[in-house]
């Protein structure tokens, strides 16, 4: 196993980036060289020099510090999504695969409601009508993702219910509980890991999108979408502005869907 | 054939009903008082009259389902409320944004078809080869890639670089090039992975080794008894993203400054113009909704057997 | 190489390669068999033995992770040479296989009768209307009762036994001069097995029909061939004509078939 990961150089590769961006997130206040938020418009719009090694944005802030602060906010805020997103999702999707019966009806007859909506649109409207912000940003999102999946783990559960020694261990008398802890989800937890890590990239992307669109995380946060909505004016003259924070999705995004990826194509193997 | 499109449009009507409760709802998820908050953005003091005269009139006061069937009843009028910003119904407001939406998404679905479909049968023909490893990587590219970000890159290369495109807002054919490659690039490359595996997965399949040993040429073989097949997965997984589609009109209407719904949207929900968002909701539902119906349709006529089930059941 | 025989294999050996694998496992050894005019040779080999793989040779349709050397003389032409344009030409027309397993040999979103007409019409000029006439005149030939609705209806309507008559029809109608059987009847119940060996009986003498039989069941292959070839491990362990070969089996894998297929029949009711 240990050596299959190391000669799968992409999902070392990816993993890497994932680490470093982790790091980067958690240890930003001893990373970066300036405040994020500290404005000084008498260095505004500058080039990279030794003081600011990125150079500066429209107010004067220090731009590789914005980075390195938006990372926190940007994958932080995307693990909370997928992390509390997954919890409700293992609950109920189990509960109603593995109970079936009128349980399961109500619950997908709910989904295809939920489903017949374009996800992203219901997500605007939420945020539209709880009013823009992180906070309820995340809500929506978790709100509208956890139908989605918590019914793909449904699939999983009632795929796995079937084989023989989930049988068997219900002749034999074990408890629902123990079944689900010991046998069912050990057997999906793998899928579920890979459906997480690929989730991330995309939440990642939901929420640089939405603070971009002015809907999520509000001024002067640094973030790496609502950065690049206050690139706009300055497309032309400081394309740089635009340039960095883009950069930093792009590669973050792609290390967890590669990531993911990779990951899939060793489960599958086993 | 006939049942079989009757039989979906039967079955849209709980759909429907369920999307529209929820719309009903949303606006009951506002934090604090509807009614308040409209007084707000009409910039009168909320006063208790004023607030009970409010309620009165948008029907507050009345239980929540005699709300709900006022409202249906309302919108099978296409009554859908004034926006608390204009005062103008949102209904009309929202019909004027929607074809500029319309002709951006379908430029959008168009483009997407023209890479992806040929793209992918190349890189399934050629598979492992440089072609079908350019496509892979175009596909981790397109699938990372914010489409934020690439409106402002193909702004800034070429509309300012380059010259070649307007930089935004609506006009002639020119204007809709950038904002609908930047909507179709990140759909693009994963579909021609989809239909890619798709093809080399029927490519294997006992009746295309048939159709070959029974002497048909080698374009028929592929085109009619690979890509036929091969193109459900693809089309299943391009009726779901056409909802992401829509959504995505939001971000290239802004980056481009389209006046399209998303932008409307968009704007709604910074002004809180509560009627105008509901709506905007509902329309977007209706729109991908139907588009899902057509793409159903397409696959029965593809494939008989979902056809003649429908056909033995009447 | 005398010039009656229609089909002549010489030293055919098979390798297999997988994708990315250095190893190359060779799959059969050096097999060489004849096939004169008119004349029906069973192979008989068990499941793995490699008789569907040279089958599939002749035609060229092995998947390209298979690489084959030796000669397949075919009309004094080596198949194995020829560019896969003439193949194309060959396949169906001169030679034309009956697969094995009807059920996953149809595609499933099309018609049976547009599977008729897309074969006659890649090998002769005929109008879609004649090609559903002939198509009908065929399908009738197979004892079908109303074939003019069966051409409308799709694979997943019919039974396995049904799909495996208009496998024959389909051959039929593309009067080859070489047919290959593969395991024309595995899929099948004893009451249509029979029924479809009575079929090719019929086409053979009809016809005239040379055929490659490929089966497992030494009692489906002596029912109609004048020859035999075992092909065990993917090497021709015997050959010879039926009847020399069923009185005197010199292999004892031979005799293994050749039991394997008499108690098979005992125990029919």
């Amino acid at each position: 196993m240990i050596k299959e990961i190391m000669n799968n150089k992409l999902l070392v590769f990816s993993g890497a980036i994932i680490v470093l961006m982790a790091f980067v997130a958690v240890f930003a206040p001893y990373l970066a060289p300036h405040d994020p938020n500290l404005t000084n418009l008498a260095v505004r719009l500058q080039g990279p020099s030794k003081d600011f090694l990125l150079g500066t944005d429209h107010q004067g802030r220090d731009i590789l510090s914005r980075l390195i602060y938006g990372a926190r906010v940007s994958i932080g805020s995307s693990v909370l999504v997928v992390a509390v997103t997954m919890v409700i999702s293992i609950v109920i999707g189990t509960i109603s695969g593995y109970k079936g019966g009128r349980i399961d009806y109500f619950f997908m007859r709910f989904c295809d409601i939920i489903m017949a909506f374009p996800g992203l649109v219901l997500i605007l409207a939420f945020v539209g009508i709880m009013g823009p912000g992180l906070f309820n940003l995340i809500l929506s999102i978790i709100l509208i993702q956890w139908v989605t999946y918590a019914r793909i783990i449904r699939g999983m559960v009632l795929s796995y219910k079937e084989q023989n020694f989930v049988t068997a261990a219900k002749m034999l008398g074990s408890s629902n509980v123990k079944i689900i802890t010991r046998h069912l989800l050990p057997g999906i937890i793998p899928q579920i890991i890979v459906l997480a890590t690929l989730d991330i990239g995309t939440v990642l992307l939901h929420i640089a999108g939405f603070s971009f669109l002015g809907l999520g995380i509000q001024p002067p946060t640094a973030e790496w979408g609502a950065m690049l909505n206050d690139s706009r004016q300055f497309l032309r003259s400081h394309p740089s502005l635009m340039i960095y924070p883009g950069m930093m999705i792009f590669i973050v995004v792609m290390a967890f869907n590669l990531f993911g990826d990779k990951l899939r194509d060793i489960f599958d193997r086993k | 054939m006939i049942p079989f499109i009757f039989k979906r449009i039967i079955n849209l009507i709980p759909i429907l009903l369920g999307t529209s409760i929820i719309t009903f709802l949303l606006i009951h998820l506002v934090p604090g008082d509807p009614a308040e908050a409209y007084l707000r953005l009409s910039q009168i003091p909320p006063t208790d009259e004023a607030a009970a005269h409010i309620r009165k009139e948008l029907g507050l006061d009345k239980p929540l389902y005699v709300q709900y069937f006022i409202w249906l009843l309302d919108a099978f009028q296409l009554d859908f409320g004034e926006s608390f910003i204009t005062g103008d119904p949102v209904f009309e407001e929202a019909i004027y944004y929607l074809w500029p939406t319309l002709q951006l998404t379908l430029a959008a679905i168009v483009l997407t078809l023209i890479i992806s479909v040929p793209v992918g049968i190349l890189s399934a023909v050629y598979k492992d080869r440089l072609f079908d490893q350019v496509s892979r990587i175009l596909a981790y590219v397109g699938a990372s890639m914010p489409s934020f970000w690439l409106g402002f890159l193909l702004i800034y290369f070429f509309s300012f670089k380059l010259g070649l495109f307007p930089s935004g807002s609506r006009g002639t054919f020119v204007h809709i090039v950038l904002p609908a490659v930047t909507m179709c690039l990140v759909y693009t490359f994963t579909f021609t992975r989809l239909l890619r595996s798709g093809i080399l997965e029927f490519m294997n399949q006992p009746y295309v080794m048939y159709a070959r040993s029974r002497g048909l040429k080698e374009r028929v073989v592929i085109g009619k008894h690979v890509l036929k097949n091969a193109s459900q997965p693809f089309i299943t997984a391009f009726s779901i993203s056409i909802g992401n589609m829509l959504a995505g009109t939001v971000i290239a209407e802004n980056v481009f400054a389209w006046p399209g719904i998303g932008r409307y949207f968009v704007s709604a929900i910074v002004n809180r113009d509560f009627p105008a968002i509901q709506f905007c909701v509902l329309l977007m539902t209706i729109i991908f909704v139907l588009i899902n119906l057509i793409v159903d349709i397409i696959y029965a006529y593809l494939d008989p057997r979902i056809r003649l089930k429908g056909d033995q059941l009447k | 190489m005398s010039t009656e025989q229609l089909l002549s294999i010489k030293n055919l050996n098979i390798y297999l390669q997988e994708h990315g694998s250095d190893t190359r496992n060779q799959i059969i050894h050096n097999v060489s068999f004849d096939l004169e005019k008119g004349k029906v040779l069973g192979i008989v080999g068990g499941s793995g033995s490699g008789k569907t793989l040279t089958s599939l040779s002749v035609l060229s349709l092995l998947h390209d992770k298979f690489s084959v050397t030796g000669s397949i003389h075919f009309n004094g032409a080596d198949l194995l040479q020829l560019p896969e344009r003439k193949i194309r030409k060959i396949r169906g027309k001169e030679i034309a296989l009956i697969p094995q397993n009807p059920m996953a040999s149809f595609n499933p979103i099309i018609s049976i009768g547009e599977h008729m007409v897309e074969s006659m019409r890649s090998h002769q000029k005929l109008t879609r209307k004649i090609a559903k006439e002939l198509a009908i005149y065929y399908l009738e030939k197979m004892n079908f009762a109303d074939p003019s609705d069966l051409i409308s209806q799709y694979p997943f309507q019919l039974s396995g036994g049904m799909l495996q008559r208009v496998l024959i029809a389909i051959t039929l109608s593309l009067q080859p001069s070489l047919i290959i059987a593969d395991e024309p009847t595995t899929a099948l119940d004893k009451v249509t097995e029979d029924h479809i060996l009575h079929q090719l009986e019929i086409m053979k003498e009809e016809y005239d029909t040379s055929m490659l039989l490929v089966s497992h069941d030494f009692h489906v292959v002596s029912r109609l061939a004048d020859e035999v070839a075992v092909i065990h491990n993917g090497m021709l362990v015997e050959k010879g004509s039926i009847v020399n070969v069923f009185r005197q089996p010199n292999h004892s894998y031979t005799k293994q078939l050749i039991d394997a297929s008499i108690r098979l029949k005992r125990e029919k009711p």
